[in-house]
């Protein structure tokens, strides 16, 4: 019969026989000062390009090709505001993910961890439709001014494409959303595990 | 102390404590046991400007820990699933962890996350109020969980003799 204190010795005399982090601590002081700045980099990444997105979608409309058409102008009003609305979601959601942390119990971390995938879900469930839908109505809203200076050909070839830049951000969209889902899965699993007896 | 001689010293005591749990985490597989090593220790420096000293040094540590192990499991799915067949292959060729331990990993791998993290701390003789401590629940469900989870790792160690 294994008794718990035979395995706890075969735990404590393992510790002699293990192999050794391949790495010094100066080393892995470099190594985590890099996946920092990358961190941080990557966290203001999607912030700062739909940023400058909206400020040149807003410069082109205002200085560049300025519309005529009140059509025109609820249009580029309503591609603009669904810019405006996911930089302020993207915003949210980096406030929550940073009130995560390594330091946390397992349980907290764990809570934590699913009430930021659940906004996630409610996210992707709700305001990226909307957001599509206003940036797609938008640039529709756009096209009958547009083809008054485009020849036909071109308006058709701007719209082409435009269905496939929605459609391969689409499919990106619901692949993230789906590997979310299943972290979402993982950890309310993870929950109950941990207040199970 | 300034910050970079409480790392060196931190890694440099608690350096074997989190590599036994990674290679438990991960069923003896030694690459990945260094790999998520050295991810935890990215995380404590990380971290160690913020420690406020609420808990010791090594009970943070450990939360640390088991914190990234579940976060490695989390991103690294597939990769860390690996077949229970193909790890006892791994540990026959495995030459840096003694045959006599790696027959203890293969079977805490057997066992769920929080169960496999759990009886580790256990086997690293932390205290059912410092296991609850770190993992945030409450130490009357934590006994009856260790008592259940001490139940079937000795079953699986039995098996694997068999």
């Amino acid at each position: 019969m294994i008794e718990l204190d035979d395995l706890k010795n075969k735990w404590q005399s393992g510790k002699k026989d293990l192999p050794s982090m391949p790495i010094n601590s100066q080393e892995l002081i470099k190594k985590a000062q890099k996946k920092k700045k990358a961190s941080v980099l990557a966290h203001y990444s999607t912030i700062t390009i739909l940023s400058i997105t909206l400020l040149v979608l807003i410069l082109f409309f205002t200085k560049v090709a300025v519309f005529q058409e009140t059509l025109s102008h609820i249009g580029v009003a309503l591609m603009a505001g669904g810019l405006a609305l996911r930089i302020i979601v993207e915003a949210y959601s980096l406030i929550k993910a940073q009130k995560i942390s390594f330091e946390q119990t397992t349980i907290e971390n764990t809570e934590l961890n699913i009430r930021f995938y659940d906004f996630r879900k409610k996210i992707h469930s709700t305001f990226t439709i909307i957001i599509f839908a206003l940036y797609i109505i938008g640039f529709y809203m756009l096209t009958p001014e547009f083809s008054q200076y485009i020849e036909f050909n071109w308006m058709l070839l701007m719209d082409g494409s435009f269905v496939i830049i929605m459609l391969v951000l689409i499919w990106i969209i619901r692949k993230s959303t789906r590997e979310e889902l299943q972290h979402l899965k993982d950890l309310i699993e993870l929950k109950q595990n941990l207040k199970e007896d | 102390m300034n910050l970079t001689a409480t790392f060196e010293e931190l890694h440099q005591k608690y350096q074997p404590m989190v590599m036994q749990l990674c290679l438990g985490f991960v069923k003896g597989e030694v690459d990945q046991a260094k790999d998520l090593s050295q991810e935890i220790f990215i995380n404590v420096w990380n971290a160690l400007k913020k420690f406020e000293g609420k808990s010791s040094y090594k009970t943070w540590i450990y939360r640390i820990t088991v914190n990234t192990c579940l976060l490695h499991l989390r991103k690294n799915k597939k990769a860390i699933n690996i077949p229970l067949e193909k790890v006892s292959v791994e540990l026959q060729n495995s030459t840096e962890i003694d045959k006599n331990y790696a027959s203890l990993y293969h079977a805490i791998g057997k066992l769920g996350e929080i169960d496999r993290l759990t009886i580790m701390l256990v086997l690293d003789e932390l205290s059912y109020d410092e296991i609850a401590e770190i993992m945030g629940i409450n130490p009357t469900n934590l006994r009856v969980k260790i008592h259940r989870i001490k139940k079937k790792l000795k079953e699986l160690l039995q098996d694997d003799r068999a």
